[in-house]
């Protein structure tokens, strides 16, 4: 009973009872809460992980990628493996939680970077969609303060 | 020990500088055995592969690369290699002649296209390159050869334009399945 109900008599209504589905629903929502933050920044850098570690075993693959340099250069070459390299650290780093949002915000600037580069050479097409839907994903992480499963100390 | 203004401990730290060790390791291995391709003077390695047979069914760790030497006669004198299906690549072709190449296979076709022309007993089977960027590659074959394009991974594809050629060539069998070398 508040102030205003003691003086006045009354009694302040009651919040309605939560039916059990309610109550359920309300939990899940607060798990995925406390849970999602980590869950993408995880996420992330497995996504960077297996693209640094796959560029720097077969950088020959992705040498195609390399805007205006020749694909068959020695330049290209040595272009994937640094970006390889990047992605690899950075991935580590997400998914153990150092440095997260230092992490996050060369991810979302090199996946920019990424989506700039394809949308002008050719065009929008169904690789920058995915590659905007992981900028987006990295932004959110750099973002995010509330991380779990951190490596600490 | 701080980086841009978020503390790492040294746990962080170590992990972070062993991730960074063993991605320059891997650089190094990378840069001395770059995986697939023969690009090796700027040349696409679309051509006849001749792969080994292998049971494990794995992803080839390296795609099919030839001497593309386009030839007027049908290669029909070729010493029959092992069975497609027994390689490999097995997984990764999607027949393009005879009859009409699939959904999938003109997926596979990205940044590509092709002709087969059919003539006395022979095919000459013609491979273009989108946009120009290479020479097209032609050459003959028995009309019953069987001429199938390989295409490793379709995630470098979007549309019509292939980002990687790496991962791209195309094979030929005999009627009986075959590869001819």
């Amino acid at each position: 009973m508040n102030r205003l109900a003691a003086r006045t008599g009354t009694v302040a209504p009651k919040p309605p009872a939560q039916t059990g589905s309610e109550t359920a629903h309300a939990e899940l929502k607060q798990l995925v809460q406390a849970w999602s933050p980590s869950a993408a920044r995880i996420s992330l850098g497995l996504v960077l992980l297996w693209f640094g570690v796959h560029e720097l075993v077969q950088p020959s693959l992705w040498t195609g990628y390399v805007p205006v340099i020749p694909q068959a250069s020695q330049v290209a070459l040595g272009m994937v493996l640094m970006h390889g390299w990047l992605l690899s650290v950075l991935g580590v780093a997400l998914i153990l939680g150092v440095a997260t949002q230092l992490a996050a915000g060369v991810s979302a600037l090199l996946v920019l970077e990424i989506v700039l580069s394809l949308t002008f050479t050719g065009g929008f097409s169904d690789i920058v969609a995915r590659d905007l839907g992981v900028f987006g994903l990295a932004v959110a992480v750099f973002a995010s303060d509330q991380q779990r499963l951190v490596l600490r100390g | 020990m701080r980086i841009a203004g978020e503390s790492v401990g040294r746990r962080g730290a170590a992990a972070l500088s062993a991730a960074a060790v063993v991605a320059a390791l891997l650089a190094v291995h990378g840069y001395g055995h770059p995986g697939s391709l023969g690009v090796a003077g700027g040349v696409i390695p679309t051509g006849q592969a001749s792969p080994t047979p292998s049971a494990s069914g794995t992803k080839p760790n390296s795609s099919p690369s030839a001497s593309v030497s386009p030839s007027a006669s049908p290669s029909g004198s070729a010493t029959p290699g092992p069975l497609l299906s027994s390689t490999s690549y097995a997984s990764y072709t999607y027949q393009l002649y005879p009859g009409t190449p699939s959904t999938t296979a003109r997926q596979a076709l990205a940044g590509f296209s092709f002709t087969a022309q059919p003539s006395q007993g022979s095919v000459t089977f013609t491979l273009s390159f989108a946009g120009g960027s290479q020479p097209p590659i032609s050459k003959s074959y028995p009309a019953s050869d069987h001429i199938y394009f390989i295409e490793a991974s379709f995630g470098d594809d979007s549309g019509n334009a292939e980002y990687n050629f790496g991962d791209d060539g195309y094979i030929a069998t005999d009627a009986s399945g075959h590869v001819v070398q």
